[in-house]
């Protein structure tokens, strides 16, 4: 098995992380123009949440489940009642806002838990496959996260293209002013897509978390990344998130593999500059398609 | 107060002869004067301070330029930036290697700063260009969390996780016998300070002033109009960088050590949230915005550790009370400090001019 | 029945509605006339909660709706075409009409939808095409067919004639006045085009600078040369 192999596949892993934070940005941005920094506390907040439930024996899959259920009600409650009232003022004033925010969740969690790193279990094994004697760089827990992340992206893309309820909160994202004229509840819309944003951040801080180690800002450099794959795709398009998380996780799993892990960061902005260069909005957002 | 607003003229009065009434009438002069009043009251107040007031106020002033330049891009030109703390961290390694390499002067080392952070925030400013809001934003940010891991591949050169000692410049002689390097730093500092303020301040007045914030108001108007919005959306960026540049080049003198841990991802973040809170374009916002930089998290942890917690429990519930007031001070003040400075202002002028 | 009474809102200090009263019978149309910032788009929007209501009321069948929530008046069987047609470009022509009954648990979408695609035969083709594809003539067509979708009591339309071929205008008036009388609607709407306005309406209120100067029959205010000379130009 050769490196490129081992790379490209621990990139589409790590990638599907990615997409995942970007989704949870992507979700936001596309309703409230809002950036959403305290997803990465918020991410690190429900991982906490999850990983102290195991501790005290809860089953792996009920505490996942719980600290998503956690993701979206903190989610929620933040937009209901930090965002709803700066949101209309000015967007830079909703990001700092947000930042004030991850800094806040993320000093909380460690005054509660302390600043310590920690181990997050993983159910199922980390340890590299095996395939005729060679040994893998993904694991079983890799093919996890592939699944965990392939079936939210259907459930969700089921939710947005064939409900009546992903109907009502693509309007409210895209006209809100329209949307409430035909009397759709835009306010319940946008504290739902928090949630659901907030979420997605609580599952992909629960699928990083067993690599990144857990402590209180254990999030924040997956959060750029995912930030980085979400600009990538175009902010307002949630197929964007996916693709550009994938681009992200991939070249930055070649650039660490072939170059040196500290000049990750240096390539992520270089591949930033070279999109944007190319496409200033991305490359699905629907703004520059409706130019045209 | 030195910001972009014109005020009225004054009424001609019997007093004075023309020629120095003109000459005061010339924002420039009026900024100066003003700029060079506040630099001898400061020299008076640390002859007050005790060293450690002294140091902490010298913490102020590096954030005070930073911001400025900070305020100016996004408050006036209408560019947002996550990376002023990668430009710091240009202009402090910039005068800690000359510093480390070469017997250049201070203020040598210190205009190098500035100049060579302005050159990388005009090829900064070139991508820039092309970019809106939150994907300027994002490539910025990039290049924040990039930039520091830059000095850690290049040990030899940069000094790798523990960074590189800075030497403190000692007082000189015409200070006293008893000046220490910390007074020196500071006035030295203040002197920074009151240039690039009354540079901003007059800049802003002047045509390149208007045209930044044309482009901020709207691109389209100004291209057709005839002015170059890429050109001046460059140009902003440059100057703000070189005010990051300098600032950063005083912080490394201030910490006596430059490391990439000094320089994360935090400081740029920080610098946004600060010029936000200060007030977005104004100078004066600047220095609100440094003051709670440093002071806040200071006063934030000095109540924690009153409450006798362990180490580790009271700065974070400092560090959370920093964030609990930065969501505070949005809600209550969406146009920032200086925003309620003028609120204020304006109330007691109409309170004068009514009187009862 | 559409009741307006003594309606006033500002935008900060300026006041841009004054004490406007109109009523509008079922099956009636009644158009809001006068010149660029005389106030006809605010009124529509504060009737229907976009703009807040300083003073004054509103009813629609007796029972009040201003300062309710826009939603909520939505949600009465108000449907406000906005100005610049309003329909959602990102969405499909069919999602657009979905959206227009979403609030219905009672409604039979798929026929309501058929009916829709009868009356305005362009759209039918185009179902499944995101509607910034379509042209000016054809979202206004699927403004006004979205708007139907929820069986309105009362439409609101906004300048419907906008930047549209006299042709295609002359057809939406037509059809904009059979289905008044077919559906029992009281249609309040806004043209500068006060011709084509006055061509299908039977009353007339004409608005400067936010007031009601002249408010009669669409016949008499045809008629009236000096009238129509001095506030609608022609």
């Amino acid at each position: 098995m050769s490196n490129f192999w081992n790379f490209l596949l621990i990139g589409v892993s790590n990638g599907l992380v990615y997409s995942l934070v970007a989704l949870g940005i992507v979700l936001i941005y596309r309703s409230t123009r809002v950036i959403n920094f305290a997803l990465a506390a918020m991410a690190m907040f429900s991982t906490f949440i999850a990983a102290t439930l195991i501790d005290r024996n809860v089953p792996y899959f009920v505490a996942f489940l719980a600290a998503m259920v956690f993701g979206f009600l903190l989610g929620a409650v933040t937009e209901r009642f930090v965002m709803r009232p700066v949101e209309s003022k000015s967007p830079l004033n909703a990001v700092i806002v947000a930042i004030g925010m991850l800094i806040f969740l993320e000093a909380m969690a460690g005054v509660i838990w302390g600043a310590k790193l920690r181990n997050f279990p993983s159910y199922f094994s980390l340890i590299g496959l095996k395939i005729g004697g060679t040994r893998l760089a993904i694991s079983d827990f890799d093919l996890f996260i592939v699944a965990v992340v392939v079936v939210l992206l259907l459930a969700l893309s089921v939710l947005f293209r064939y409900t009546k309820l992903g109907l009502m909160m693509r309007a409210s994202a895209f006209a809100p002013e329209v949307a409430r004229l035909l009397g759709v509840r835009v306010g319940r819309m946008l504290t739902l897509g928090w949630g659901l944003a907030c979420a997605a951040g609580a599952v992909a801080g629960l699928l990083a978390a067993p690599k990144v180690f857990l402590f209180p800002n254990n999030m924040d450099g997956v959060l750029i990344f995912g930030f980085t794959a979400a600009i990538i795709g175009g902010l307002d398009s949630p197929v964007g998130a996916l693709v550009g998380g994938l681009l992200t996780g991939v070249a930055l799993s070649f650039i660490g593999g072939y170059l040196g892990s500290d000049l990750e960061t240096v390539g992520a902005f270089l591949i930033l500059v070279v999109v944007l260069m190319a496409r200033p909005e991305g490359i699905f957002s629907s703004m520059s398609a409706r130019r045209v | 107060m030195v910001t972009a607003k014109p005020e009225p003229r004054q009424a001609p009065a019997a007093a004075g002869p023309q020629g120095l009434r003109r000459l005061f009438g010339q924002p420039l002069v009026r900024n100066a004067i003003v700029g060079v009043v506040a630099l001898v009251l400061f020299y008076l107040l640390i002859g007050h301070l005790g060293q450690y007031r002294i140091y902490q106020l010298s913490q102020v002033g590096p954030y005070v330029i930073a911001l400025a330049g900070l305020s100016v891009l996004t408050g006036q030109n209408g560019q947002i930036s996550l990376g002023h703390g990668a430009l710091m961290a240009i202009g402090a390694w910039t005068l800690t290697l000359m510093q480390l390499h070469t017997k250049s002067p201070l203020w040598l080392m210190l205009i190098a700063s500035a100049l060579v952070t302005m050159v990388f925030g005009a090829l900064l400013g070139l991508v820039a260009a092309r970019l809106r809001g939150p994907y300027l934003a994002g490539a910025t940010l990039a290049l924040a969390l990039g930039l520091p891991d830059i000095t850690t591949r290049y040990q030899s050169l940069f000094g790798g996780y523990q960074g590189l000692e800075v030497n403190q410049p000692n007082a000189p002689a015409f200070l006293g016998a008893t000046a220490t390097p910390t007074e020196w730093l500071a006035i030295i500092e203040m002197i920074c300070v009151v240039v690039v303020m009354v540079l901003f301040a007059n800049l802003l007045r002047s045509r390149v002033g208007r045209k930044f914030r044309a482009v901020r108001d709207d691109e389209i108007a100004t291209q057709v109009s005839g002015i170059s919005v890429p050109r001046t959306q460059v140009l902003a960026f440059a100057l703000s960088a070189g005010a990051a540049g300098l600032g950063g080049g005083l912080f490394a003198l201030v910490s006596g050590n430059v490391s990439p841990g000094g320089f994360s991802v935090v400081l740029s973040i920080s610098l946004l949230a600060a010029m936000v809170i200060g007030g977005t374009g104004t100078l004066a916002g600047a220095v609100w915005g440094a003051a709670i930089m440093v002071y806040v998290p200071e006063w934030a942890s000095t109540l924690t550790q009153k409450l006798s917690l362990n180490q580790s429990v009271s700065a974070n519930l400092a560090l959370a009370i920093y964030g609990f007031l930065l969501v505070a001070i949005i809600m209550v003040a969406p146009m920032g400090i200086q925003g309620i400075v003028r609120l204020v202002i304006f109330k007691l002028r109409n309170l004068r001019k009514e009187p009862g | 029945m559409l009741t307006v009474e003594n309606l006033s809102a500002s935008y900060g200090p300026v006041r841009a509605l004054s004490e406007v009263s109109l009523a509008v019978e079922r099956s009636r149309i009644t158009a809001v006339l006068g010149a660029n910032g005389a106030g006809k788009t605010t009124l529509l929007r504060t009737l229907t909660g976009l703009v807040p209501a300083a003073s004054g009321k509103a009813s629609l069948d007796g029972v009040e709706f201003i300062r309710r929530p826009a939603e909520d008046i939505a949600r009465m069987g108000i449907a406000h075409v906005p100005e610049g047609r309003g329909v959602i470009q990102e969405l499909t022509v069919e999602e657009n009409l979905r959206l227009g009954a979403i609030w219905r648990r009672d409604i039979d979408v798929q026929a309501k939808m058929a009916w829709v695609y009868e009356l305005f035969e362009p759209l039918k083709p185009r179902a499944g095409k995101p509607a910034f594809t379509l042209s000016g003539g054809e979202r206004q067509m699927l403004a006004v067919g979205r708007a139907l979708m929820a069986e309105p009591k009362a439409m609101l339309l906004d300048e419907p004639s906008l930047g549209l071929a006299p042709l295609v205008v002359a057809s939406i008036m037509a059809l904009l006045r059979r289905l008044c009388d077919e559906q029992g609607l009281s249609v309040l709407l806004v043209e500068q085009n006060a011709r084509s306005a006055l061509s299908v309406a039977d009353d007339a209120v004409v608005l400067s600078l936010g007031k009601v100067v002249v408010s009669d029959s669409a016949e008499k205010i045809r008629d009236d040369e000096e009238l129509r000379h001095h506030y609608l130009g022609f």
